[in-house]
């Protein structure tokens, strides 16, 4: 969909590579990535193909014992080796997979977004209208009782809409999200994905969206970049990729993908 | 060699410890040979004589050899605290188990007992427990293990309410293992690691705890070597003749701090390695 | 007619609140659940996340007991134990990492499936291991390595086999692909399917993805607010409470292919 977007509104990742100290060859790389505002772009690939240290990379955490051997990270007009810790949270949110383990048991969601906004420096009394209207646009129809509650009170789904309201308190241009759906059941999954859709073309939002599941890229992602061994063998359109997949590991991808489905999807919408 | 005991051996730490208890086994082990001498032969002649090459580390107040004793007290400490190791392995593991896979009321009763164990300061219940039982080599094992017994019940039994509903558990018991070999190759190896590690940990405080009771005349009887009798032998000499109290001290000091960093050294190679692979 | 090979009559499972905190009151998690597996067949149980699926498995493999109605194995009622016939009735779990003990190496877990029901003499196990192995697509080498130093396919494959040792005529397949990506997912699936083509195998298969239920299920059941109902292909109008919850759960599937407009709602 045909929103203008510069360089003033694009994520870039050029050149990244990654390697385990003291081995000689490159886990991650060369590896570049674009994402622009509005759009959604899926990074897929199987279990261990490098997407989840990817993203480490892209907020600036990458665990201990993996160095970054080169690599440019450009928003907008800022262009940093190393994304800056002020990036995370203000400019590029995340949501993960297992929304239970990003909440902390013993707090209720308030103390989450309180603490959130604290840890930016916001002052969170002043701020209860706004993350009222935060959770309304997840979903919520009543945040104040939303807030009452501690996260083992809450399902999966919605804790990860709770989630998705925590990551974009701020007005981040960007949201990365790691296997958003993968730990929710199907009913739940098509929740967030909507919800996340909507996002994207409400707050004129840059999603990396980074699935191992084909079926989420489709409904979701206007582009898609596959990945395999740490490097991207194939990007473009989605439509254009499942249409005319020329990588043979894109091909094996795709053939698994109709397995799954076999006979099941011929009249479902 | 595995390549997990390889892992085991390689920090430094590891093989100044096992160096250490080594030589301290040795020395209780061939006492009589290091030291011909009996430790308990009293010679007013030779009284605090000084280091000579028949008497290395000369002789105390009662003119008895230091060197034998020291040796001599290498056997009694380790002994001590083998037994009293045993005795809470035996005592945590059958009661922590029993807790744990019976559940319930038995369950709670045991962990009430447990607490109650838990709740006084170790040294006064052993103090106190000697004080009933009257002193002595025996009682004082009976008291040391008395004291410690319940931690290791505690953790085996929170350790077997977590294996016990594992999903490889379950799924051995699917493919039709029998109780007996449930227990003994799914549920019961990984709370002896954990169990060597806490002892691993806890022997040093044992010993403390030993020496501490003799030290303070309740524990073994006075003219049988042990580090603890003869620093409180020595005590009254510490003015004039501080040596007397540094050899056993520094023996104790030694033998806790190798079982410490053996200790130290069982949690690195039991606990990670497995679940978190290499 | 022959005589199924697995039969739950009205079987109800309640429990009790848990936690000292809990105001829940005692809840059904299964009421009145009566199905049948005839031999080879494969039965697609569907449900979303807390519906009963995973209790529904355990009293299916007779590891816990109905507080009301009967769970039969070949006619028997699994309240007695299965004796000999545990063999029959395995099973494979979702999380393939904790279903393998990680002090064991693969062959010593095979060992243990092949070992428990006839004694493999011991200059045979280490083939029998083998086989097993290639059955499910590993090398025989495999044997000897930790469950940790095995990818989570792997490992799951692994399970397979285990499950597969005694040679059982029905396996519950607890959410056994669903923790798996998708690639791995899809190569599982023929796996069980072949394997169900040479061995005559039946199979429970416990999942909330139902967009692999009709290419891999002959009959598909829907379990909701503890119910069971056995529903048909999906393709007439859905009527029942549960047609329309598998209804529901069927258009919640994801597209097979990118829509026209990415995106849009």
């Amino acid at each position: 969909m045909g929103t203008e977007t510069g360089p003033r509104d694009e994520l870039a990742v050029t050149g990244l590579r990654l390697r385990l100290c003291c081995r000689d060859a490159d886990l991650i790389g060369p590896l570049d990535l674009h994402l622009r505002r509005g759009r959604v772009l899926g990074l897929v690939g199987p279990s261990g193909c490098g997407k989840s240290l990817t993203c480490r990379a892209l907020l600036g955490l990458l665990p201990p014992g993996v160095v970054q051997r080169s690599g440019r990270f450009r928003m907008g007009e800022e262009e940093q080796a190393v994304p800056p810790a002020a990036w995370r949270g203000r400019k590029l949110a995340a949501v993960f997979q297992n929304p239970t383990g990003c909440f902390d048991p013993v707090f209720t969601v308030a103390s989450h977004f309180r603490e959130t906004l604290a840890a930016h420096g916001q002052n969170p009394a002043s701020c209860s209208d706004k993350i009222h209207a935060g959770l309304r646009e997840v979903g919520f129809d009543d945040p104040r009782g939303i807030l009452d509650h501690y996260p083992f009170q809450l399902s999966g789904g919605m804790l990860q809409r709770v989630m998705i309201a925590l990551a974009l308190l701020l007005d981040p241009p960007f949201l990365l999200a790691d296997e958003p759906t993968t730990d929710l059941d199907l009913v739940s999954q098509a929740r967030v994905l909507d919800l996340l859709a909507e996002l994207c073309r409400i707050r004129n939002l840059g999603i990396l969206l980074v699935t191992h599941d084909l079926s989420v890229v489709a409904r979701l992602a206007h582009d898609m970049a596959v990945m395999h061994q740490g490097r991207i063998v194939e990007r473009g359109e989605v439509g254009a990729v499942f249409a005319t997949a020329a990588h043979p590991f894109t091909r094996g991808l795709l053939a698994a993908h109709r397995r799954l489905y076999a006979h099941s999807t011929a009249e479902v919408a | 060699m595995t390549p997990r005991t390889a892992a085991f051996l390689r920090p430094w730490s590891t093989r100044l410890a096992l160096a250490l208890l080594g030589l301290v086994l040795g020395l209780g082990l061939l006492a009589p040979l290091a030291s011909p001498r009996d430790p308990n032969l009293v010679d007013v002649d030779r009284k605090f004589a000084p280091p000579s090459w028949e008497e290395p580390l000369g002789a105390d107040h009662l003119g008895r050899s230091v060197l034998a004793r020291i040796v001599h007290g290498a056997r009694v400490s380790l002994l001590v605290v083998v037994a009293i190791l045993g005795l809470n392995m035996a005592l945590g593991l059958s009661l922590g188990s029993l807790a744990g896979f019976a559940g319930g009321r038995v369950d709670a009763l045991l962990m009430r007992i447990c607490d109650v164990f838990l709740t006084f300061p170790t040294f006064f219940l052993a103090l106190f427990l000697v004080g009933l039982l009257g002193p002595g080599l025996f009682n004082v094992i009976l008291a040391v293990a008395a004291t410690h017994w319940a931690w290791y019940a505690r953790l085996t039994r929170g350790m077997v309410l977590g294996l016990k509903h594992r999903e490889y558990v379950l799924a051995a018991r699917i493919s039709g293992t029998g109780p007996v070999r449930l227990v003994t190759r799914h549920v019961l190896p990984p709370i002896l690691a954990q169990l060597l590690v806490m002892a691993g940990l806890d022997v040093g405080h044992m010993m403390l705890h030993v020496a501490g009771l003799s030290f303070l005349g309740l524990g073994v009887k006075p003219p049988t070597p042990e580090w603890g009798v003869m620093i409180s032998d020595a005590r009254q000499f510490v003015g004039s003749h501080p040596e007397l109290i540094m050899y056993p001290g520094l023996m104790i000091f030694l033998t806790v701090m190798a079982f410490n960093l053996l200790g130290d050294a069982l949690r690195d190679a039991l606990d990670p390695g497995l679940d978190h692979g290499h | 007619m022959n005589e199924p090979l697995l039969e739950l009559r009205g079987v109800t499972k309640r429990y009790r609140p848990g936690g000292l905190l809990s105001r829940r009151k005692a809840r059904d998690v299964l009421c009145e659940v009566s199905l049948r597996v005839e031999p080879g067949q494969c039965l697609g149980i569907a449900g979303v996340s807390g519906a009963g699926k995973s209790t529904l498995a355990r009293i299916a493999l007779g590891i816990e007991q109905p507080d009301a109605g009967q769970a039969l194995f070949q006619g028997r009622d699994m309240a007695q134990g299965l004796g000999k016939d545990r063999r029959l009735l395995q099973a494979v779990f979702q999380d393939a990492t904790s279903s393998l003990n990680p002090r064991r190496t693969v062959g010593q877990s095979l060992a243990e499936s092949l070992q428990n029901f006839d004694p493999v003499p011991k200059g045979r196990l280490a083939a029998r291991v083998g086989e097993l192995l290639e059955r499910v697509g590993l090398a025989p080498g495999d044997a000897d390595k930790y469950p940790h130093q095995l990818s989570g396919g792997e490992q799951q494959r692994v399970c397979i086999a285990r499950a597969l040792a005694p040679q059982p005529r029905l396996v519950v397949l607890d959410e056994a692909v669903s923790s798996l990506d998708m690639l791995i997912q899809a190569q599982i699936l023929d796996l069980l399917d072949s394997l169900r083509a040479a061995s005559h195998t039946a199979f429970l298969f416990v999942t909330h993805d139902v967009r692999i239920i009709p290419g891999f299920c002959d009959r598909v059941a829907v379990l909701a607010q503890g119910t069971l109902v056995e529903v048909g292909d999906g393709s007439l109008a859905p009527a029942t409470p549960h047609e329309q919850e598998y209804h529901r759960l069927r258009a919640a599937v994801l597209p097979a292919a990118p829509l026209a407009a990415p995106g849009a709602a």
